[in-house]
Parts: C-alpha cells; sequence; structure tokens
C-alpha cells in the first residue's frame, strides 16, 4: 500500500515539471502542455488527499479541473494555430512584436 | 485494497500478450512464406517508388473536429454523478430533473450552433 | 448517502437570489440564437439586444431595491456562495462596466470585420462569472468562476484574429493566465489536504469552505502546508491583480487587446481579484495576518513604484494605461492591507474602484473613439491638438485623466483620499508615502498626456513634421458617444463633490 506522501511527492514533481517547463522551453506548444502538467499534478493530489482524508469533495472538484482544463485547451489551441498562421512560428522569442 | 486483488489485471495482462504472441507465433510457424528482396520490401511492389516525406502535415479542420470532441467528451463526466444519485433524490423530493435539464438544453444549444456555423463541415 | 444533508442544501438554493447572473446568461444564449436565426449579423441589432437587455437588467436591478438595499449576510446553496451588500454593490459595478464595455465594442467591431455576435456574448457571459466570482464562499466556485472569466478573457484578447497583435497578446495572457491557475489550484489542493487531514486536530470535514477553512488556519496557522498553499493561492490572485512581481503580462496584453477588451480587463478583471483578495485574506487567510500584512504591503510598495516607474518615459497610450493600472492596484491592495485591521476601507476600496471604473472607461473610451480600430499603435504624439479638432473628446480625457491621477475636485481624489486616511487610520505610514510619491509621479505622465491633447507644445522648425503619421480622422461622434463622455465625466464630477455618495459606500 502506498502512502499519502509518495502521491504527493510525484505530484509536486509533476508541478514543478509543468511550472520549470513554462517558464524554460521556447515552444508554445511545450509550455501549453506544462501548463496542462501543472492542472494534471493538482488533479492528482487533489485524488490523493480525497482517498486518504476520506472526503468527496475531492473528487467532485476533479470533475471540474477537467472541464475548465479541456475549455482552456480548446481556447488555447485555436489561438495556437491561429497564430501560426499568422506568424508561421510557434517559438516564443520570434513573438515579439508587442515591445517599445 | 491488498496486491491480491489486482490479480484479475495481472492476469487480463499476461492473457493479452499470451494471445498476442500465440497469434503471431501461429502465423509464422503456419502461414506462407514468399521470398524477400529489397522490392518486395518497398511499399509499394509495383507502383510508384514512393517520395517525398513520410510524415504529412494534417489539415487544421482536424484540430477543430478535435478541440470540440473535447469539450463535448468533458461534459458527459457530469452525467455520470448525476445517475448515481438520480432516483434517490427524486424519491426524496429534491430536483434533480430541472437542473440537469437546462444543463442539456444549453449544451444542445452549442451542439446546434457549432452544426449552424458549420464548424464540422469539413469540405467546403 | 446523507439524504437529510442534501435535502438541507437544495432547501438553501434559492435560485431568486442569482437572478441577475441567470439574466445574463440567458441574454447570451438568445443572442447566439440571433445568430443562428440571421446568419448575416446584423450589428445594429445585435448591439441594441446587448446593450437594452442590460439597461434593462440594471433598471430591474434598481428597482428591486425599492423594497430596501440587501443588507446581511447571507449564505445559499449550502454555503456555497454568500450575498453581502458588499457583493451586491459590485454586481452593480461589473453590469455597469459590461454595459460600457459592450457600446465600446460596438464601436470596434463596425471598424473591423470581425465576428460579432460573439463579443457580446462572452462579455455577458464573463460578467456573469465576475459576479459570482465575488460572491463566493467555496474554493470550488472560486475556481470554476476564475476560470470562466479568465478563459472569456483569453477569447476577448485575442478577438481581433486578423492581427498578429492581437494574437500575440492572446498567446501571453493565455500562458500567463494558465499559469497563475496552476498555481492558485495547487495551493488551494494543498489547504483542502492538510485541512482534511484527520491526523490533524481539529480537521474540518469540508475544507474548502471558506468558513471551516478559516477555523482550521486558525487552529494551525503555522503549519508548512497552510503556509504553501496560502502563498500560492495568493500569488495566482496576484497574477489577475496585477501585482509585482507578476505584472509581467500587463503592457503587452493591454496593448495588444482590443481596446474595449483592455478596458475590461483593466477595470472589471482588476477590480473581481482586488475583492477576492480582499475577501481571502479577511475571511479564511485572516489568522494569517502576521505574514500576510508585510508581505501584502511589500508587494503593494513594489507594485506601485514599479507601475509609476515605468509609465514615466512610455510613448504608448495603451501601455501607459496598463502600466499605470498596476500603480492603482498598487493603491488598491494598500486599501486591502488597511481593510483587515480598519473596517470601513471595505467602503473605500469600492469607492475607489467606481472612480477608477469612471475614469478609466472616460480614456479608454477616447482612445477607442480615436483609434477606428487601429488601436495597438496610438502613440502620445497622435494627440497633439486634440483639443482643437475634437473639443469634446479632449475634455472628457483630461476629466478622466485628471481623475486618475487625483486632482480635485474629481472623484478620483476623493477615492485616493479615503483610501489613504483608511492607510493612516491602520498605521501604514512607510506604506503610505510611497503611495504619495507614486501619486505625484503619475501627476507627470497624466498630465504630458493632457499637455499634448490640450495645450499648444512648443515644436521645433524640424519637429514640426512630425515622425510618426497621424491616425485617420475619427468620424462624427454620434448622439450616443457624446451622452457616455458626458455622462462618465459628469458622474466623475459627482462622485467627486457630493458627500453622500461617499458616505453611502463607506457603509458598505
Amino acid at each position: 500500500m502506498l502512502s499519502l506522501n509518495a502521491f504527493l511527492l510525484v505530484s509536486g514533481l509533476l508541478f514543478a515539471i509543468g511550472f520549470f517547463g513554462v517558464l524554460l522551453r521556447r515552444n508554445t506548444l511545450v509550455i501549453f502542455m506544462s501548463l496542462e502538467l501543472m492542472l494534471n499534478a493538482a488533479i492528482l493530489a487533489l485524488v490523493a488527499f480525497s482517498r486518504f482524508n476520506g472526503i468527496m469533495d475531492g473528487n467532485l472538484f476533479v470533475f471540474f479541473i477537467i472541464t475548465v482544463a479541456a475549455a482552456e485547451i480548446a481556447v488555447g489551441l485555436a489561438i495556437i494555430v491561429a497564430l501560426f498562421r499568422k506568424r508561421q512560428t510557434v517559438m516564443v522569442e520570434q513573438l515579439n512584436s508587442l515591445r517599445h | 485494497m491488498t496486491a491480491a486483488d489486482f490479480i484479475p489485471v495481472l492476469i487480463q495482462i499476461l492473457l493479452a500478450i499470451g494471445l498476442g504472441g500465440a497469434i503471431l507465433t501461429a502465423s509464422v510457424i503456419f502461414g506462407q512464406r514468399a521470398r524477400r528482396n529489397r522490392i518486395k520490401d518497398t511499399p509499394y511492389e509495383c507502383g510508384m517508388p514512393p517520395a517525398g516525406p513520410g510524415r504529412t502535415r494534417y489539415s487544421v479542420k482536424f484540430y477543430v473536429t478535435a478541440m470540440l470532441f473535447i469539450l463535448f467528451d468533458i461534459e458527459v463526466v457530469f452525467l455520470i454523478p448525476w445517475i448515481l444519485s438520480y432516483r434517490e433524490f427524486l424519491v426524496n423530493g429534491i430536483p434533480i430533473i430541472g437542473p440537469i435539464a437546462v444543463f442539456f438544453g444549453i449544451f444542445i444549444l452549442g451542439l446546434i450552433y457549432e452544426l449552424k456555423k458549420g464548424a464540422i463541415q469539413w469540405e467546403k | 448517502m446523507n439524504l437529510e444533508a442534501f435535502q438541507k442544501i437544495a432547501a438553501s438554493n434559492l435560485w431568486g437570489n442569482l437572478l441577475p447572473e441567470i439574466y445574463l446568461v440567458a441574454l447570451c444564449l438568445l443572442l447566439l440564437v440571433f445568430e443562428m436565426v440571421f446568419r448575416r449579423q446584423d450589428l445594429l441589432l445585435l448591439f441594441r439586444v446587448a446593450l437594452w437587455g442590460q439597461v434593462l437588467l440594471l433598471v430591474l436591478m434598481g428597482l428591486s431595491y425599492f423594497g430596501g438595499f440587501p443588507s446581511g449576510r447571507e449564505e445559499l446553496f449550502g454555503g456555497l456562495l454568500v450575498q453581502t451588500p458588499l457583493t451586491e454593490t459590485m454586481r452593480l459595478f461589473f453590469l455597469f462596466g459590461s454595459l460600457l464595455v459592450s457600446y465600446l465594442g460596438t464601436r470596434f467591431l463596425r471598424a473591423r470585420n470581425l465576428a460579432r455576435t460573439e463579443f457580446f456574448a462572452i462579455t455577458l457571459l464573463v460578467t456573469a462569472a465576475l459576479m459570482l466570482l465575488v460572491q463566493s464562499n467555496q474554493f470550488v466556485l472560486l475556481f470554476v468562476a476564475l476560470e470562466t472569466v479568465t478563459v472569456g478573457f483569453y477569447v476577448l484578447v485575442a478577438y481581433a484574429r486578423t492581427s498578429g497583435y492581437s494574437l500575440e497578446a492572446g498567446l501571453k495572457y493565455l500562458i500567463m493566465g494558465a499559469l497563475s491557475s496552476g498555481l492558485l489550484l495547487f495551493g488551494i489542493v494543498l489547504l483542502y489536504g492538510v485541512a482534511g487531514s484527520p491526523d490533524l486536530a481539529g480537521a474540518v470535514g469540508d475544507p474548502l469552505h471558506f468558513p471551516s477553512l478559516a477555523q482550521f488556519i486558525a487552529a494551525h496557522p503555522d503549519n508548512t502546508l497552510v503556509l504553501a498553499g496560502s502563498l500560492l493561492v495568493l500569488s495566482g490572485i496576484a497574477f489577475k491583480v496585477g501585482a509585482v512581481p507578476f505584472q509581467i503580462w500587463i503592457p503587452d496584453v493591454y496593448q495588444g487587446a482590443p481596446t474595449p477588451v483592455s478596458a475590461f480587463l483593466a477595470v472589471s478583471s482588476k477590480a473581481a481579484g482586488i475583492i477576492v483578495l480582499l475577501t481571502l485574506v479577511t475571511g479564511p487567510f485572516a489568522a494569517l495576518s502576521g505574514w500576510t500584512i508585510p508581505l501584502i504591503s511589500t508587494v503593494a510598495v513594489l507594485t506601485i513604484l514599479y507601475g509609476n516607474l515605468t509609465a514615466l518615459p512610455q510613448r504608448n497610450v495603451k501601455r501607459i494605461m496598463g502600466l499605470s493600472g498596476i500603480a492603482h492596484a498598487g493603491y488598491l491592495l494598500m486599501g486591502v492591507v488597511a481593510a483587515m485591521t480598519v473596517d470601513w476601507a471595505v467602503g473605500a476600496i469600492v469607492f475607489y474602484l467606481f472612480t477608477y471604473l469612471l475614469a478609466s472607461f472616460g480614456v479608454f473610451g477616447v482612445m477607442a473613439l480615436l483609434s477606428e480600430g487601429q488601436d495597438a499603435d496610438q502613440e502620445l504624439d497622435h494627440y497633439e491638438d486634440l483639443a482643437k479638432r475634437q473639443p469634446l473628446l479632449a475634455a472628457a480625457l483630461t476629466v478622466g485623466l485628471a481623475s486618475l491621477a487625483g486632482i480635485p475636485p474629481l472623484g478620483g481624489f476623493i477615492g485616493k483620499l479615503v483610501l489613504f486616511i483608511a492607510a493612516f487610520q491602520a498605521g501604514l505610514y512607510t506604506l503610505l508615502a510611497f503611495s504619495v510619491v507614486g501619486v505625484v509621479l503619475s501627476i507627470y505622465y497624466y498630465f504630458g498626456w493632457v499637455r499634448e491633447a490640450v495645450f499648444r507644445v512648443w515644436r521645433s522648425a524640424e519637429g514640426a513634421g512630425s515622425a510618426t503619421p497621424a491616425l485617420p480622422e475619427p468620424r462624427s461622434l454620434t448622439g450616443l458617444d457624446r451622452t457616455a463622455l458626458v455622462g462618465l465625466s459628469v458622474l466623475t464630477l459627482i462622485l467627486g463633490v457630493a458627500p453622500f455618495v461617499l458616505t453611502w459606500f463607506l457603509q458598505l
């Protein structure tokens, strides 16, 4: 039987990977995946807490998080595709026209 | 849950691997063999030689379909808790049909909107 | 299944108290139905439905107050949300904001060839979510409402999808917004986990509910997970408010987004962030005031200084509004700190928000009317001699900017004054000193803009042929434009000179 700490460790690692992925990666699509990784880390921790604390709320919260993440993916992907059509690139360093 | 509870899963996995392996082995043993050479191994043995990169780009239209699929797929998640509590809520006079009707009304409106907008018409 | 608990919750589902939100969502759906029925997107019709629909709601809400403005605190939907006079006032605030955004949006949509219905629909939806956000009393609702707002704003910021600027701003907002949501969510999860943990004394059964969480945090203020969780939640909110060090997205997004959306972001989104922050630090995190007060004070000082100092050398007007908006967020953060010890500071914050709304929409309105769709690169030089070309626009601009800078007798002055008095009463002397420095700095750049627009500036002979090409002359103002601009200016003045308005707010 795995302990709560094992789940939290994995969740923390996932969150850290996602967070640093957002900060350090240069490809928008990879950044986007990292963002989703952060949400999934939160979901994993939520389910683990819910199971070990014996409170159902967390499991229900997961439904809402998944829905929100789906909406975010849909909108985000649409923006990325539109931007790619316009600029022919998805690299962050080339998206710098808003500077004065 | 203890490790013993996972034995059915283990059996399932072993069965799947075993069956796949058995079928492949059987086809090697009993199947007919053709002569093998370079021409036989090309994708089109008696046609055009393949040219250009093997990976083709998908049309962006598919992204729209995929996005819509994700959205509509995820909404269904809310049906599971609804179904699980439906009967007991109904018996005890807690409103449950109304809320889900509103939810589905909005949901279906979204579907009609999407169809009217032509979001899933691939050939225009 | 514990049916009695469910029956009790079902009995507290008073849908009637959510009528404004339901009305807005219904209006949004109605617009989408219109879109399906009339394919040609008659802008005037859509605009009328959206605008008059919202005016009707405003009137209906006004009529409902004849029975007395809601007072006291009411928990609804099994504690999911709580209604107070503050949330009712914020509802009016957001409705007013969305009315102005719809009006500015019409002007913007007319100049560009874009999809039209969706702009109004998403604005209405975001407004309903903003209303729910400030009423939320539980983390699930808070998260869902906040995300509805944020996802709506992703679409709105990237709305001009033929413009690279708008899309780029949308992408930046998307990445930053999603990052902050991730931080916020992880913070919520940590708090949920630790507050429900059966190993700790005083664990609560519904750790996502604010009052229960407050109970737990009061019992364990030094727990590491509580600290980490609340810090993450506060950072997530700070992102939305645009406080240092989470302000990096603001100038780019404000510049790239369509002007009505920049105004919406600057006013409604920031106001919601401030009110949520207020709810959190005075509610669940009240027991943590030992470190939240110094932390938020430091952030407020940095925010005020950053906003004002970076706005000084700017020439692009949208970036000026963005950066000075950061400074305004800093003053409001000071108000939040003050509200943790002085009760009436809440009213001061809301009053400040109203003056900020009126002044900002005045300025953004002038910007939108001048730009005619070409709105990402409006420079200060484009405002040269505006008073000669468009006296009304120049007057509205001057009133708006002067109110933002805090010049008496306008609303902005009184707003800043009551906020500063609240901070003084709370004993935040250092913070107050930095705010005053910030205000003095802000007068410099706001008046640089006014000087450009109103006063004749001395120009050398070679500077006469200005390097920046002039924007196209704006088309003539309609009656509605005049009414809106004059109305905003007059209201700004009324807030400045009518003391009964202020006393009403301070009762909140």
